[in-house]
């Protein structure tokens, strides 16, 4: 039985993703469903009738927690600064939530209404984290795409729940992929990761951007549901999004270093690609990336577990510090050298910049 | 578009901060594209933009950084402060938690940038007279007792707007022409960066490099 279920579900995950990768055109109707899987509001080996129970209890659950701050009264909002706060930033930030688009446009627009609603529920759902900048990006689309103030709202719970990390307190989780993103662009650029050390560069804060919300301000609403959708489903590998950074800064390598572009030069011009970039060219180049990195035979262990690669078998690489030490070690050539100094560098950035 | 061989005299880096919403992205965009947006995004990370104008016949380029406004993302943007010779701090004369926050933003500066940067308090959005909840006056008062320049602006009917950056570049061309009198700089070349308590290479273009008018 168990066997049965796992198969099926293997069988699940690979029909949606041949439909996703192939057939990259999805139909609305059938992107509509296919979201609620991939965003975890359904499970994959569920039934039709377990999933009308799980629309009809998170149905119920989404209006409890929606009329909590509905009924909340003047005073109880005056005593409750953290509340006010977090009510005050979303009604500006819906406000000014790609308000370009049809969907969105005008004045009281029911859209903006519905994503003001979902986000202060989403406050009452999880008051720790409450609202951050770029969260009503990333629900946007989905509300677009669903028209459903239920559905969307636990498909967006299903986003922040893979992304929660980009918006901590300490933003530990940002620094730790700008970290990434830098250690995979020394292995596959080692000269434009020594050009961007060199310039200032090396802590990547100019991809700050693109990882938030996960090139939501780069791409039209068509691309981003494409691109998202290849993300969510881990396709071909966890932290994809990072190689979608890299390929677009191998594209751009010539650019900024034939220019001798500095520290300012390059935030304008990597600011400057949002609504130029080919999204089906870039999930092409990253996935060559990826690919490239999984058969190199010189690929340290730092790279391949960014991407979920198993480590080289060599015996000793399992304890963290040897890991990092072999790193340096199986790296001895002209490239690695270079990112032996970089890493250091980038180390001394980081904190610099957090003093 | 390189900057490098634009014609100017002085580069100043200024930095627009403030609480979320004030209006920080819309008094760039005016001041350097005369441009006014009502649909404009929140900003993530930093943007930045410029724009020359003359003081006493220089070309001074003012190089404007614009940041996210939420606490959050301080960590990121606190690093776009180094370098910066002046800080335009805007709050929201319509929004008065906007303008009680003006103390926080103060020890952010204080923390992280220059000690001596310039500092202009800017309440904009003064086109909201009958939404008004801070007093011109209050934060007139506030502004001196802070040794802080101040200005109302609406980034929306343009009130003030070029006003508000011409007399921070010109506060800044002030202290810098006159420290370089002080204390001139040495060969004109080389100066270590960032160790200056005011942070702006003088006269980095020769006119030898000067293209044809081009602003």
């Amino acid at each position: 039985m168990q066997k049965t279920l796992s198969m099926y579900k293997q069988f699940l995950r690979q029909l949606h993703c041949y439909i996703i990768i192939i057939f990259q055109g999805v139909t609305p109707s059938l992107r509509r469903s296919v979201w609620k899987y991939l965003l975890n509001y359904y499970s994959w080996e569920s039934t039709q009738k377990e999933r009308d129970q799980v629309a009809k209890e998170k149905k119920e659950e989404y209006y409890r927690m929606k009329t909590q701050w509905m009924t909340m009264t003047k005073i109880q909002e005056d005593n409750f600064s953290d509340y006010r706060e977090r009510k005050s930033l979303i009604e500006k930030d819906v406000n000014r939530t790609d308000r370009t688009y049809t969907f969105y446009a005008g004045d009281n627009n029911p859209h903006i209404q519905l994503l003001n609603d979902i986000l202060m529920t989403y406050v009452m759902y999880n008051f720790d984290l409450g609202y951050v900048q770029g969260m009503s990006d990333l629900l946007s689309p989905i509300l677009y795409l669903l028209q459903d103030e239920v559905d969307t709202f636990w498909c967006f719970v299903g986003f922040m729940e893979k992304v929660i990390s980009n918006f901590d307190v300490d933003q530990a989780g940002m620094k730790e992929q700008l970290q990434h993103l830098h250690t995979l662009v020394a292995f596959i650029e080692p000269e434009l990761s020594t050009y961007l050390d060199n310039h200032d560069s090396g802590n990547m804060f100019f991809c700050f951007r693109w990882l938030l919300v996960w090139f939501k301000r780069e791409l039209s609403q068509e691309d981003v549901m494409k691109l998202w959708e290849v993300l969510w489903a881990g396709l071909p590998c966890p932290n994809f999004h990072l190689l979608i950074c890299v390929a677009i800064l191998e594209t751009e390598k010539r650019a900024l270093m034939d220019n001798n572009y500095g520290f300012t030069e390059i935030l304008k011009h990597i600011n400057e690609l949002s609504l130029k970039l080919d999204v089906n060219f870039l999930l092409n180049k990253a996935e060559g990336i990826y690919r490239q990195i999984e058969e190199s035979a010189h690929a340290n262990d730092n790279v391949r577990e960014i991407l979920g690669l198993p480590k080289i078998e060599n015996g000793n690489l399992d304890s963290p510090n040897t890991a990092s030490f072999t790193y340096l070690d199986t790296t001895a050539d002209h490239a690695s050298v270079n990112i032996d100094t970089n890493e250091v560098s980038y180390e001394r950035g980081i904190s610099n910049s957090y003093l | 578009m390189s900057t490098r061989d634009d014609e100017y005299d002085y580069l100043f880096k200024v930095v627009l901060i403030g609480d979320s919403g004030v209006g920080k992205s819309n008094l760039l965009s005016r001041f350097t594209r005369n441009e006014f947006n009502l649909e404009s995004k929140s900003t993530i990370g930093v943007e930045f933009a410029t724009r020359s104008i003359q003081v006493d016949g220089k070309t001074i380029k003012a190089q404007i950084w614009d940041t996210a406004g939420q606490e959050r993302y301080r960590a990121i943007t606190a690093a776009y402060y180094r370098g910066a010779v002046g800080a335009l701090l805007v709050y929201d004369i319509a929004k008065h938690l906007t303008y009680e926050n003006v103390e926080r933003w103060l020890r952010e500066l204080r923390d992280h940038a220059d000690q001596n940067i310039v500092i202009m308090l800017v309440g904009n959005k003064s086109d909201l007279r009958h939404l008004r909840a801070v007093l011109t006056d209050e934060a007139k008062a506030f502004a001196e007792r802070n040794g802080l320049s101040f200005i109302e602006t609406s980034a929306l009917d343009s009130t003030n707007v070029d006003n508000a950056f011409q007399n921070i570049l010109t506060e800044i061309y002030r202290i810098v022409s006159q420290k370089q009198i002080r204390d001139p700089p040495e060969g004109d070349t080389i100066r270590p960066q960032n160790v200056e308590p005011i942070d702006v290479k003088p006269t980095v273009n020769s006119d030898s490099v000067r293209k044809q008018c081009c602003q």
